[in-house]
């Protein structure tokens, strides 16, 4: 009998993805096909206006993909409502962005109780939760009280709170300095060896050390696909 | 639910919002207080009114007539009750000379069925006391008279003295209105008594005899029946309710606090839904990365909906509940004035939690419809888009209305023309909002130029009367000769007014007649009377809807006179609505001279002298002085002015809350591409320039429509209170409208003004650091 082969989280089937029409129209995604396994930490990169946070979008169902197949943790995105899309997001995928996205009238711990409550979490989960990023020193912090590393980490620890086994993050340390940037990279290694499946977009070359997995796109297409 | 984690967020951004919330709320306070106060009042009024005529078994029906009248009346099905009295004028003196006033009479030994009167103070009459006399309350505070004050009546035999034994209150005096041509008295130019019938009826002139009536359940139609049923059996004079001078007051005022209670909510809420809508959108603008953000983990539109109507609600309640509370109070303590003012002796001033209800859902419906549609937009945002920094408001476009400016426009000003094309939902927003203050403001202001000019029209051109003398004998040459040698008066001239009944094919017109001197000075309206017929007022013409030149029947009662004359004009007179005949005509078909003698002063300086010399003349048994109806009318207007006022108050509130609003915001999403021109060295003055510019030639934009909206929904307003004795003439002075514009040009300049000075307290450091949206 063959061993069982446990289905790829993600799986993309020539998924076009395409912006205005005629003389204007830019393709993103152009007959993209790509899976990813659970447990893999893939980094894409590519030059701006590459597609890679398009893909990243698609992947996460904030983005819906113009032509192709898109099945992500057993679900296909095809033709969902919004309803649908809603559900899906909820239990299936968590975002880390550049800019963090935080709440600015909420404090550090409403800001991850907001995203936990969905999950059925509440206020001592977020609480933990922040101290697994070191932030239990800053719970009631608004936003603009912290430094932008610990922003950061606020925004992981509220990807963290979702449970979710898809975590993609956006040029999470695009706006970092370097010792911040790399906090929040070993964040992510670490919930990376907690079998979460990370799919990261950058541009930048030095954040593939962390990386399973490189894939590199130009122009909507994937250029290089490298097992590291 | 999640969505509950999401209210400190809520309280936070309103209370960083704070300025623009307490706009919208001061605007929904206004409106729904007002709604409140009004609302209250109207229902409190009626409903005293309600009591009042309940409890003293008001009639449904009046009618001049005599007994064979009276058994008519008294035979029809829908009669309940019938009881007759003596009314009439006769002249009397109350202290402060000889005047004009109505005798009513009522049972010696109890109160009358119907009209009872309320003993204020002393007691009611007793039939043990000789010629003892019930004075109306009003009446005996105008004349200051109290229980045991003696007053003189003018009968056939002379005057009688009689002791007041009484203060009462009569639910047919609450609004002293000797007849509906009068609805304005001078106050110590006519007063009311009541005496027993025994003694009445000898001071009376014939034809002085009124029976009243009730109708089952009080009913409307039945009593309009009744009344017209009574000029077939004869009665020289019939009306009902519905036109019974003091109720017909009373209950325009009522009306009037009915409509204020649904046009003012509607303006003021109409404003705070569009101030909210505008706050909202500009709210989701600037956190559309926070709901892309919120969307792509999971919330559901649905919950982004909630979250953001929630604004709408709250900020609608921040003014709703408070409104409540004050107009309450407001309503209470202003039923309260009104009706002590008015000395309603049944006063129901309830507290009415079903106001407080539906103003309450009234808000709270302004304050979801208002931050629905934002909220939905908000909710319809694709999470991607939401977080993409470039949004559509930083799209730049030529506009149409750059193309009117010359070639070399400074670009301080082709910006601001540009920038109003950029958010034209907004900018018409903004249009929308001064077109509503405008309404207000050009409402308020016709209401004021339209009263004016009738009170004008009616105290200064039409009616030029100073003084009126009711003489012991006819306007005779002599009389009118000694009567023109006291000091101060110019003229004298034969004059009377009577009641007059007047009967075409169509049907009955009870009325009061006028009689001047062809060519008169003292009444505009004697340079159109002719010996050729009656000259009819618009009421009585449609009334008896007759043309110039038909022939109509005309009874004087008192007079024994009733003939056929020929209708020879019509007049149009703001006030009231006499007919007119000449001197002549009455001498011709009476036999006599009038009675009454019309005085032209000198000056109406020194008419109390004038009017202390005529009162100790032999021949003058009473005195009008219309120099004090005037002023009657001048304190009204006084009163008008002032409501006038607090709305051109409360418009401005309402024009500078949206203006500031939807500049604050404008400029709020202005501040990043401001301190990058700031940081190049770009000045204050340029971009206070442009500022000011793109909010002005918004505002105008608003300017057009709104004066002719407001023009047109003044006029309609005022029809409301349009009434055969008031007939506005809906009108607007250029000053008016000129004052309009200014006070629109003046919100928006201070609306921008909080919002400019947070532009220039900008950290530009931090500021241009930021991505644009």
């Amino acid at each position: 009998m063959p061993a069982t082969v446990d289905p790829p989280l993600v799986a993309l089937d020539n998924v076009t993805r395409t912006y205005g029409e005629g003389e204007t129209e830019v393709r993103a995604l152009d007959g993209l096909a790509l899976t990813i396994d659970r447990g893999e930490f893939v980094v894409l990169l590519g030059p701006s206006g590459s597609g890679k946070t398009t893909l990243l979008n698609v992947i996460g169902g904030i983005d819906a993909a113009t032509s192709g197949e898109v099945v992500v943790d057993d679900q296909s995105l095809a033709g969902l409502d919004d309803r649908a899309l809603t559900a899906f997001r909820r239990d299936h995928v968590a975002f880390i962005f550049q800019f963090y996205n935080l709440v600015p009238t909420l404090t550090a711990v409403e800001n991850v109780e907001l995203i936990a409550a969905l999950n059925g979490g509440d206020r001592s989960d977020a609480e933990r939760t922040l101290g697994s990023v070191g932030l239990a020193d800053h719970l009631d912090r608004f936003p603009s009280a912290l430094s932008g590393g610990q922003q950061q980490r606020v925004a992981v620890a509220r990807a963290l709170a979702k449970n979710s086994p898809l975590l993609l993050c956006d040029e999470p340390t695009g706006a970092l300095d370097q010792a911040a940037g790399k906090h929040v990279l070993d964040l992510l290694d670490e919930l990376n060896g907690e079998m979460r499946t990370v799919v990261l977009v950058t541009h930048d070359e030095s954040i593939t050390e962390h990386a399973s997995r490189v894939i590199r796109m130009v122009d909507g297409r994937i250029v290089s696909d490298t097992n590291r | 639910m999640s969505t509950s984690v999401l209210r400190p967020k809520l309280r936070r951004d309103l209370r960083q919002k704070r300025r623009q919330v307490i706009a919208v709320a001061a605007t929904v306070l206004i409106g729904v207080g007002l709604f409140v106060v009004s609302w209250d009042m109207y229902r409190n009024l009626q409903r005293s009114y309600d009591e009042t005529y309940e409890q003293t078994a008001f009639a449904d029906v009046w009618a001049h007539g005599d007994d064979s009248v009276a058994s008519a009346i008294a035979s029809l099905a829908s009669v309940d009750t019938i009881e007759q009295r003596v009314s009439t004028d006769i002249s009397m003196d109350l202290g402060q000379g000889a005047i004009i006033g109505r005798l009513q009479s009522v049972p010696a030994g109890g109160q009358p069925e119907l009209n009872q009167l309320v003993i204020v103070e002393g007691s009611y009459l007793d039939p043990a006391i000789d010629n003892g006399i019930l004075m109306e309350s009003n009446t005996a505070d105008n004349f200051d008279l109290t229980v045991g004050s003696h007053v003189e009546l003018f009968g056939p035999s002379g005057w009688i003295e009689g002791e007041v034994v009484g203060i009462v209150a009569s639910p047919e005096w609450l609004w002293m209105a000797p007849s509906s041509e009068e609805l304005l008295a001078d106050p110590l130019g006519f007063g009311v008594v009541f005496t027993s019938h025994e003694l009445a009826e000898p001071l009376a002139p014939p034809g002085s005899n009124q029976v009243l009536a009730t109708v089952t359940d009080h009913d409307a139609d039945a009593a309009a029946e009744v009344t017209a049923a009574a000029f077939g059996f004869g009665a020289t004079d019939a009306y009902d309710r519905a036109h019974h001078p003091s109720d017909q007051a009373l209950q325009s005022d009522v009306e009037g606090f009915r409509q204020m209670a649904v046009l003012f909510p509607v303006l003021f809420l109409g404003v705070a839904a569009l101030a909210t809508s505008v706050l909202l959108s500009r709210l989701i603008q600037s956190q559309r990365a926070e709901i892309g953000m919120l969307r792509a983990f999971g919330f559901g539109q649905r919950e982004i909906v909630r979250h953001f109507a929630a604004y709408g609600l709250v900020t609608a309640m921040i003014g709703g509940i408070p409104a409540v509370a004050l107009g309450a109070v407001g309503g209470w303590y202003a039923t309260g004035a009104y009706t002590s003012f008015l000395s309603i002796p049944f006063t129901s001033r309830d507290l009415n939690p079903s106001t407080w209800i539906i103003a309450l859902a009234v808000s709270a419906l302004m304050g979801l419809v208002a931050g629905y549609l934002p909220a939905r937009a908000a909710a319809r945002i694709a999470p991607a888009t939401a977080m993409r920094p470039l949004g559509d408001i930083a799209i730049g476009r030529h506009s149409w209305l750059e193309k009117l400016l010359p070639r070399r426009t400074p670009s301080w000003a082709l910006v601001a023309v540009r920038n109003i094309g950029r958010q034209r939902r907004r900018s018409a927003a903004t249009m929308f909002g001064v077109v509503l203050a405008l309404i207000l403001i050009v409402s308020a202001f016709v209401m004021n130029d339209s009263i004016n000019e009738v009170f004008t029209r009616q105290f200064h051109e039409v009616d030029q009367r100073d003084l009126v003398v009711a003489l012991d004998g006819n306007a005779d040459e002599d009389t009118l000769g000694a009567l023109a040698l006291v000091d101060g008066v110019a003229a004298a001239e034969g004059y009377m007014q009577a009641p007059v009944l007047f009967q075409s094919e169509a049907g009955f017109a009870a009325q009061q007649l006028q009689v001047y001197e062809q060519g008169s000075q003292a009444h505009e309206f004697a340079s159109t009377i002719t010996t050729d017929g009656i000259v009819l007022g618009t009421a009585a013409r449609d009334d008896l809807a007759v043309e110039v030149g038909d022939v109509v029947e005309m009874a004087l009662p008192g007079f024994a006179v009733e003939t056929a004359v020929v209708v020879a004009g019509f007049v149009d007179e703001p006030i009231s609505g006499f007919s007119y005949l000449p001197v002549q005509t009455w001498a011709e078909l009476t036999g006599a001279p009038p009675p009454m003698v019309v005085l032209t002063l000198d000056s109406d300086d020194d008419h109390s002298s004038v009017r202390t010399l005529l009162v100790e003349h032999p021949a003058v048994v009473a005195l009008e002085d219309h120099v004090a109806i005037a002023n009657q009318a001048e304190s009204l207007l006084a009163a008008s002015r002032f409501f006038v006022g607090l709305m051109l108050a409360f418009a401005m509130v309402m024009a500078v809350a949206l203006i500031f609003n939807a500049m604050t915001v404008t400029i709020g999403e202005r501040e990043s591409e401001v301190a990058n021109l700031q940081a190049n060295g770009v000045g204050r003055s340029w971009i206070r320039r442009t500022i000011t510019l793109e909010n002005l030639v918004t505002a105008f934009g608003g300017i057009i429509p709104g004066l002719i909206i407001g023009r047109i929904l003044g006029a309609a307003f005022l029809a409301q209170f349009s009434t055969a004795q008031f007939r506005f003439d809906p009108g607007i002075t250029t000053m008016s409208l000129l004052l309009s514009v200014a006070l629109i040009v003046v919100a928006a300049v201070m609306a921008q003004m909080p919002g400019l000075r947070s532009l220039f307290r900008l950290d530009l450091a931090a500021k241009v650091r930021e991505r644009g949206i």
